[in-house]
């Protein structure tokens, strides 16, 4: 019996293997051919989302401040007023040498240099001045919030600045070299020593600050390098000096100091009333505007309507963008509802009210002006407003901090077509 | 930028995987009497035909069998419609049943109960043209897999030489998945969803040997199913998304992503399927060893069906068979291969009543079979392999009229002696 037994345990055993052999080879499928099922109709569709509410509004401007160029004349509706610089306080290795070292009873300075680069070619009887702001206060302008709009928050930059030098743009020509820069330089050296000299008084003076200016006469754009361009771009100050360590030692040597800020203050082409009819886009103004669309056919789609495309299609009214140079327009879903959808900035309190329109972080694209129109995809918004993730406050518009901020369009909306779909 | 839609039909044809194209009527094909030797000779189950007092499908009549067995089935079946064919091949049960001193029988099993394995797909493509100027190329698949299965307990009992009663109870469990897909130039739109399903029936037999004709017996078999508690569906729709990774999953890669769709529609219908059952079976032992069979079976299915996950517009409402058998068995302890091999054939004529769901009307599906069979003992503990052959003609069939089933099962059951006090040595 024990032998029977065994005989049938191995019969299981072998039972099972032949278990595992037919479901490994269960899978095996071949393919035939069947007549389609059902009415195709509505897996495609279209749908248009006509627009709600178009508001074109003010708000600080921007790009100025974090721009790798400063900007001198007059440009599209423009007036560049001045650019401040400011330096960094301390230069040299360490130990560091502080603006006002320079000054000591040990420290002789022989002359000094302020120089920028330029990449721009101009054939200009025009002057660049050099001013040196004589505030008792240390930091005296913002790169994020300093504009044209809200000059009066700030120290009075013109009143307080004094004349130190001045050079001509009569023939400014970047060489052929890689670099292909050019340098503007404002020499200290004599005569003119003692108003470096005052700048450097950081104790007395400590905002460490100096306007650019161009005379009134310049009538094309010119730019200088900004502290954002970096590494030997910068605006630089450089001072030589001879300090005496000793009686019998004396160190002949010379300090750079480095732009740590520096920010172009515009004036702005106008928005005018015809601008509020319109998407207006400048970001030299702050000029940026809001469109709605009525959502209200997207709440009747069924739950697995997938939206697959649905295109923003703005068509340019006029715009000053030179031909060759792109403008992207940036589109984000506003967090809030709007309050009031009639023209608002912050700049005109008598008139307008301010309203925040913030931008959140779901929704957010930037598409390039093409052929007299840009087209943004905004089919992931309408998803996320189908999938409860996002409210239709509406979506705000503005030119992309690459632009440059003279550049203005004038966009027109349409409506929207819809292209969802259903598996 | 209005949109024109144009619909070029270049080739209405479409693709189908799966076991059986029933399996698209409703949540699938429902699974009846499976093991390799009721097949073989076109039965229900009802009445013996594993040996010559035994089904292995009928627990009243499992404690007849001198030992314990281990039966496993497996089927393939080849499948042809038009001037198509596929094959596909999988177990179609196992079971475990332990008689105790000719009396008492006890038993599980385990089998397919549902299967929706079907992928129907067209290479209709056909164009949409969006903003007059892109246009889109999309043909669509929809694609159900999976089905519930069941694990059937027993309990068989001799009350008297003459009659014997079974219970067995039937716990169904199991899920199956559903993919819609629109293909919009190459790319999958996907929408998934999962049943799950759960429920019980009770399965009452009796058999007797209280009839004779001629001096010969006559069995009586009678089964009656019922739902214990009719099957509840609960489904879980996902939301519909573009995998635009191709990866069949939705993750964040995808539009929408993962972490931006709408949760999961999660509910449950309950009571989708009902299902009760009457079968009938006569044997009669024409000469010693050849029997004759008669079987009838009478499925409804009255569940509520309210889901609509069916890839057909219709679900499967009842069902009748009846077959006609012949059946010689294995003459006991003969060394004769012949004489210890049971023959088996029969054909069976079935009738599926198709409950239409949309506005088309479905035509019933009839059936028409040919089986047969043969059984070889083998071994001290009556091992056995069953190979059993099925031509099934089935008419009808939603948007594919005719399909002709070939199936080949094979039934292995390995025998064991329990119960029975060892001598010591």
């Amino acid at each position: 019996m024990m032998q029977l037994r065994l005989l049938n345990m191995k019969r299981i055993y072998k039972t099972t293997l032949f278990v595992l052999f037919f479901i490994v080879v269960s899978c095996s499928e071949e393919t035939i051919l069947y007549n389609e099922l059902e009415n195709p109709d509505y897996t495609v569709n279209t749908l248009t989302l006509p627009t709600d509410k178009t508001k074109a509004f003010q708000t600080q401007p921007s790009g100025l401040g974090t721009s790798t160029k400063l900007f001198f004349g007059n440009l599209k509706d423009s007036e560049n007023l001045f650019s401040l610089v400011e330096f960094t306080l301390f230069g040299g290795s360490l130990p560091p040498t502080q603006l006002s070292d320079l000054l000591a009873d040990s420290i002789q300075v022989d002359s000094a240099l302020v120089y920028f680069q330029t990449s721009d070619s101009l054939q200009s009887s025009s002057t660049l001045s050099l001013y040196s702001i004589l505030a008792d206060q240390d930091s005296i302008f913002s790169e994020d919030s300093t504009n044209y709009y809200n000059l009066s928050n700030y120290p009075d930059f013109e009143g307080l600045s004094k004349l130190m030098h001045e050079i001509s743009l009569e023939s400014v020509q970047p060489d052929t070299t890689a670099d292909a820069r050019d340098t503007l330089s404002f020499l200290f050296k004599d005569d003119n020593l003692d108003l470096m000299k005052e700048f450097l008084d950081t104790e007395q003076y400590p905002a460490r600050t100096m306007m650019l200016k161009a005379s009134s006469d310049l009538d094309q754009l010119f730019s200088i390098d900004s502290e954002e361009t970096g590494g030997s771009y910068s605006p630089k100050l450089r001072v030589w000096y001879k300090a005496t360590v000793n009686d019998t030692t004396t160190i002949d040597t010379f300090i750079t100091f480095f732009g740590s800020r520096d920010i172009s203050v515009v004036k702005p082409p106008e928005i005018t009333l015809e601008d509020h009819n319109y998407i207006s886009l400048n970001s030299g103004s702050g000029s940026r505007s809001i469109v709605r669309y009525d959502l209200g056919i997207i709440d009747s789609l069924e739950r697995n309507s997938i939206i697959k495309d649905a295109r923003l299609v703005l068509n340019v009214e006029s715009s000053n963008v030179d031909e060759g140079d792109d403008f992207y327009v940036v589109v984000g879903a506003l967090q809030d509802t709007v309050s009031q959808w009639t023209f608002t900035t912050p700049f005109l309190p008598e008139v307008y009210e301010d309203e925040s329109h913030v931008v959140g972080v779901d929704f957010l694209i930037s598409r390039k002006i093409e052929d007299g129109k840009v087209e943004i995809p905004v089919q992931a918004f309408i998803q996320l407003y189908k999938n409860g993730l996002i409210e239709n406050n509406g979506l705000q518009l503005w030119s992309a901090p690459a632009n440059s901020p003279f550049d203005k369009v004038r966009l027109t909306t349409q409506d929207i077509e819809v292209l969802y779909v259903k598996p | 930028m209005l949109s024109r839609k144009i619909i070029t039909l270049t080739l209405l044809i479409g693709i189908l995987f799966g076991q059986s194209t029933m399996n698209g009527y409703g949540y699938g094909m429902f699974s009846h009497n499976s093991d390799s030797s009721s097949l073989g000779s076109g039965s229900i189950g009802l009445l013996p035909t594993f040996q010559n007092n035994v089904s292995l499908s009928n627990p009243s009549t499992w404690h007849n069998m001198p030992f314990t067995f281990l039966s496993l089935s497996f089927e393939g079946q080849k499948n042809s419609f038009n001037d198509n064919s596929f094959s596909n091949s999988n177990l179609s049960s196992a079971k475990f049943i332990i008689p105790a001193k000719q009396k008492l029988s006890i038993g599980i099993t385990f089998s397919p109960f549902l299967s929706r394995q079907l992928t129907v797909s067209d290479t209709t493509y056909q164009t949409f043209v969006f903003s007059e100027t892109d246009t889109l190329q999309y043909s669509r698949s929809n694609e159900t897999s999976g089905g519930s299965s069941m694990m059937q307990f027993a309990v068989g009992y001799n009350l008297n030489d003459k009659d014997d009663i079974a219970v067995a109870v039937d716990v169904l469990f199991g899920s199956s998945r559903s993919v819609r897909n629109l293909i919009i130039d190459n790319t999958d739109h996907l929408l998934q969803s999962r049943d799950y399903f759960t429920g019980s029936l009770l399965g009452l037999y009796y058999t007797t040997k209280r009839f004779s004709y001629k001096e010969k017996p006559l069995i009586l078999a009678l089964n009656y199913n019922f739902s214990l508690n009719p099957v509840d569906v609960r489904n879980e729709s996902y939301q519909a998304f573009i995998d635009v990774n191709s990866n069949n999953y939705h993750d964040n890669a995808d539009y929408p992503t993962a972490s931006q769709a709408l949760t999961p529609t999660d509910n449950t219908f309950t009571d989708e399927i009902k299902i009760s059952s009457l079968k009938v079976g006569l044997d009669y032992e024409i000469y010693d060893r050849y029997h004759l069979q008669f079987e009838f079976d009478q499925w409804n299915n009255k569940g509520n069906n309210n889901l609509l996950s069916s890839v057909y517009p219709g679900y499967i409402k009842g069902k009748n068979k009846f077959n006609l058998s012949l059946s010689k068995f294995a003459k006991p302890l003969s060394s004769n291969f012949f004489e210890k091999t049971h023959f088996r054939g029969g054909v069976f004529f079935g009738n599926y009543d198709i409950k239409s769901t949309g506005l088309e009307k479905l035509d019933n599906v009839s059936e028409v079979g040919l089986a047969l069979g043969f059984g070889v003992k083998f071994g001290l503990t009556n091992n056995q392999l069953d190979l059993s052959y099925n031509f099934i003609q089935r008419d009808n069939i939603y948007k594919v009229g005719v399909e002709n089933i070939q199936a080949f099962n094979v039934g292995i059951s390995i025998g064991d002696l329990w119960f029975v006090k060892r001598r010591e040595i």
